[in-house]
């Protein structure tokens, strides 16, 4: 009976944080920033008079372009962590990587799948990016599990978002309540990296890692 | 034939001796006019708050998102009498917002728009529509305010210099 609780609250605590990194991924349209190379341009006017005729004055023009910031945002998709069992294969994870940058930018996704982790009694099948958004893995994604060299994502425009499908089985050995984690990005913690547009001249600080977690 | 002569040049030099004074008058009007006109020179200071310290728009190459701008107006009547009645407008350039209670000036009061600087208020409404489907006037949020006026309500006297400012920020 105290192992049910404990499963149940630890489920409970997936959820929870599942919900936050949807609640966050909801947000960002509302923060949308200038895009980069915006010109911001000011001038002031004045008017006066000497007590019969009016005047106006205006001063000089200052300009100020906005700098290209890149941003990513990695959401999992909550709708589609499943439940699993031991020894099964074909468990699919969708995450969903959206440029919260302010200009269209790439992602680079590391040669051989170094971009993608796991952790549990789990291994990974195939790795893709969904080119024809089917939620499926078909012919015409883009294989980013066996591939030699680093992938460039298509051009992602400003608040555009690409999705990432993870193929995975369980272990035959995994034991009820073990769990196992689909780890996407962050090269910082030493784990895979997920790296951000070729042409990136913005803050370097943004680098994510979200993960999927079902529970055996 | 010689008489003929001498009444052209004696009408020649007649139009020249008229336009000759009608310069003079004009110079002594204009003389009389700048002597009593008030003229205000405006410049405008943008700079960008980077570690703690302003630097210029024109010093910096470009600004990120998230950024305040400080915009200054400085004005000096440099003419020869006072000017009445002075006000500034400022805008909120694309691409930024007004950082609510920024707007600063000399003895001056502000007041804002909505819309593009067609009208002007200490505190602009919108309508509102409220969960029953009435409407209700309501505070603009700053984030749409466009322009800025300052209101002096003294003379700016000869010499004399003020100054005008506010903050947005980048979008």
């Amino acid at each position: 009976m105290k192992k049910l609780i404990h499963s149940l609250t630890t489920n409970s605590f997936v959820r929870l944080l599942i919900a936050l990194a949807v609640v966050g991924a909801l947000f960002i349209p509302a923060v949308a920033q200038t895009p980069g190379g915006t010109a911001i341009s000011n001038q002031a006017s004045a008017t006066y008079s000497d007590g019969a005729s009016s005047y106006t004055a205006v001063s000089n023009t200052v300009t100020v372009t906005v700098s290209n910031v890149s941003g990513l945002a990695i959401t999992p998709d909550a709708g589609t962590n499943p439940t699993v069992v031991a020894g099964q294969t074909g468990v699919l994870y969708n995450f969903t990587v959206t440029n919260t940058g302010n200009f269209t930018d790439q992602v680079r996704f590391l040669a051989s799948g170094a971009s993608l982790r796991v952790v549990g009694p789990g291994a990974i099948a195939r790795v893709v990016i969904d080119v024809d958004n089917s939620g499926t893995i078909n012919a015409g994604d883009t294989d980013i599990k066996a591939n030699g060299a680093d992938v460039i994502s298509a051009n992602m425009a400003q608040n555009g978002s690409i999705h990432v499908l993870v193929e995975a089985s369980i272990n035959a050995g995994a034991s009820a309540g073990q769990n196992v984690q689909i780890l996407l990005g962050d090269a910082s913690a030493g784990g895979p990296s997920y790296r951000r547009g070729l042409d990136d001249r913005g803050d370097p600080a943004l680098e994510r890692r979200r993960h999927h977690r079902s529970r055996v | 034939m010689k008489a003929k002569k001498r009444l052209r040049g004696v009408l020649v030099s007649g139009v020249f001796l008229l336009l000759a004074a009608g310069v003079g008058i004009a110079q002594r009007h204009y003389l009389l006019a700048g002597a009593s006109r008030p003229e205000v020179k405006v410049s405008l200071v943008g700079t960008v708050e980077r570690d703690s310290t302003a630097v210029a728009l024109d010093k910096a190459a470009a600004v990120n998102p998230g950024e305040v701008l400080t915009w200054t107006v400085d004005a000096m009547n440099v003419g020869n009498a006072p000017a009445l009645e002075y006000r500034a407008v400022t805008h909120i350039p694309h691409g930024t917002e007004y950082v609510k209670g920024s707007a600063q000036a000399d003895e001056a009061k502000a007041v804002f728009s909505i819309d593009g600087g067609k009208s002007f208020s200490p505190q602009p409404m919108i309508e509102q529509k409220q969960a029953d489907g009435s409407v209700k006037l309501t505070p603009a949020p700053s984030s749409m305010y466009t322009s800025i006026r300052y209101e002096w309500a003294n003379p700016l006297a000869q010499g004399a210099k003020v100054a005008a400012s506010y903050k947005v920020r980048v979008k």
